[in-house]
């Protein structure tokens, strides 16, 4: 039952690969990668219970949070040509 | 509650196909968002969920129902940022080639 | 002020004990001062906003998110039966709407809303109004009509008119 579940997720990330590979603007590459993460998440839990060790959900939990730290960094640095600068300037 | 969480996780998978689907379908990066909004709320919703009814421990619950919340809360806000990034950068290509054309001569 | 910081601390505590799942002395311990540490940084921030009361918000929630978890349910099987649909009968547009009458976190709530339900998310917000990108025409006249933004001034309470 998590089998099916974890083939989808698999076909979803490879699919999502292409679109990451083929994305004609750069921001069709950042939404590939960030819905990428989403699945990677679902992966990770999905792969706790397969294995039936609960911890991988600690890690899921903070890749959750890296992702979304990761695509604002993404964006931020595409927008400023930097990190440092606040957003207000 | 067996045959529930089947079919949650099932219908979770089945909607993130749909998503990914509408990804390499749709005509351009405004509509993708939407097909990529499908796996991030529904998608991701479902499969958690199934998860929640598959689990008796009361701390995994918890930490899916955190990860469920983080995700919510996380992934608008995420999308929001791209999509005004998007419309920010293309009013900034207009705006320089409009600025170019006059130099031509 | 320092209510407010105590009041954090001891929620974070919460979700420290809930991560850990440990009640050791050492490991409470560390809970309790990472979870001033935080506390701390976040008053530093200075995110909470005035004219916001965060336990009348809360204690609405439940109210709101049965209803809230319905519209993203059928906007989903609307947009996936549009993306299985062999003609792809979408007519992509944008359209603004109102926030008047909302406080800078009924505002998020709604913005981070609209981007939840598919089929619509928001492009750019101002004081008065979101920029709204719809996948069709149907789900950008349903959000016109405003009944998200009823339900959501109602979380809000009416305690500020400013």
């Amino acid at each position: 039952m998590f089998t099916t579940a974890f083939i989808a997720i698999l076909v979803v990330m490879f699919v999502l690969l292409l679109r990451v590979a083929l994305g004609p603007t750069i921001f069709d590459r950042i939404l590939a990668i960030n819905t990428f993460g989403t699945a990677i998440v679902l992966l990770i839990a999905l792969f706790g219970f397969l294995t039936a060790r609960p911890d991988f959900l600690d890690i899921a939990l903070l890749y959750a949070l890296i992702n979304f730290i990761s695509t604002i960094a993404v964006l931020k640095l595409f927008r400023h040509d930097s990190l440092g600068k606040s957003v207000d300037e | 509650m067996f045959v529930v969480s089947w079919i949650l996780l099932v219908l979770g998978s089945v909607f993130c196909l749909i998503g990914t689907l509408g990804l390499m379908r749709l005509p351009d990066f405004y509509t993708r968002v939407h097909a990529a909004s499908i796996i991030d709320s529904l998608g991701a919703i479902l499969i958690l969920l199934g998860l929640i009814t598959q689990s008796q421990d009361p701390l995994v619950i918890i930490k899916l129902i955190l990860i469920l919340l983080f995700m919510m809360l996380t992934g608008p806000t995420a999308v929001h940022a791209l999509a005004h990034t998007a419309v920010l950068s293309e009013k900034n290509r207009a705006s320089d080639q409009n600025s170019e054309h006059p130099q031509e001569p | 002020m320092l209510i407010r910081i105590l009041i954090a601390a001891s929620l974070l505590l919460l979700l420290w004990v809930l991560l850990s799942g440990h009640l050791g002395i050492l490991l409470l311990s560390l809970g309790i001062a990472s979870g001033l540490l935080v506390a701390w940084l976040i008053h530093r921030l200075a995110l909470q906003s005035p004219n916001f009361n965060t336990l009348y918000f809360s204690l609405n929630l439940p109210r709101f998110l049965p209803w809230f978890f319905l519209e993203v349910v059928r906007s989903n099987l609307d947009v996936s039966w549009r993306i299985l649909h062999p003609k792809l009968p979408i007519s992509p547009n944008t359209s603004t709407v109102s926030t008047s009458k909302l406080n800078d976190v009924a505002t998020t709530t709604y913005a981070n809303c609209i981007t939840l339900t598919p089929g619509t998310y928001t492009l750019n917000v101002d004081d008065q109004t979101i920029e709204v990108h719809s996948l069709t025409q149907e789900t950008a006249e349903k959000l016109q009509q405003g009944k998200m933004k009823e339900r959501i001034s109602v979380l809000q309470g009416r305690l500020n008119t400013s």
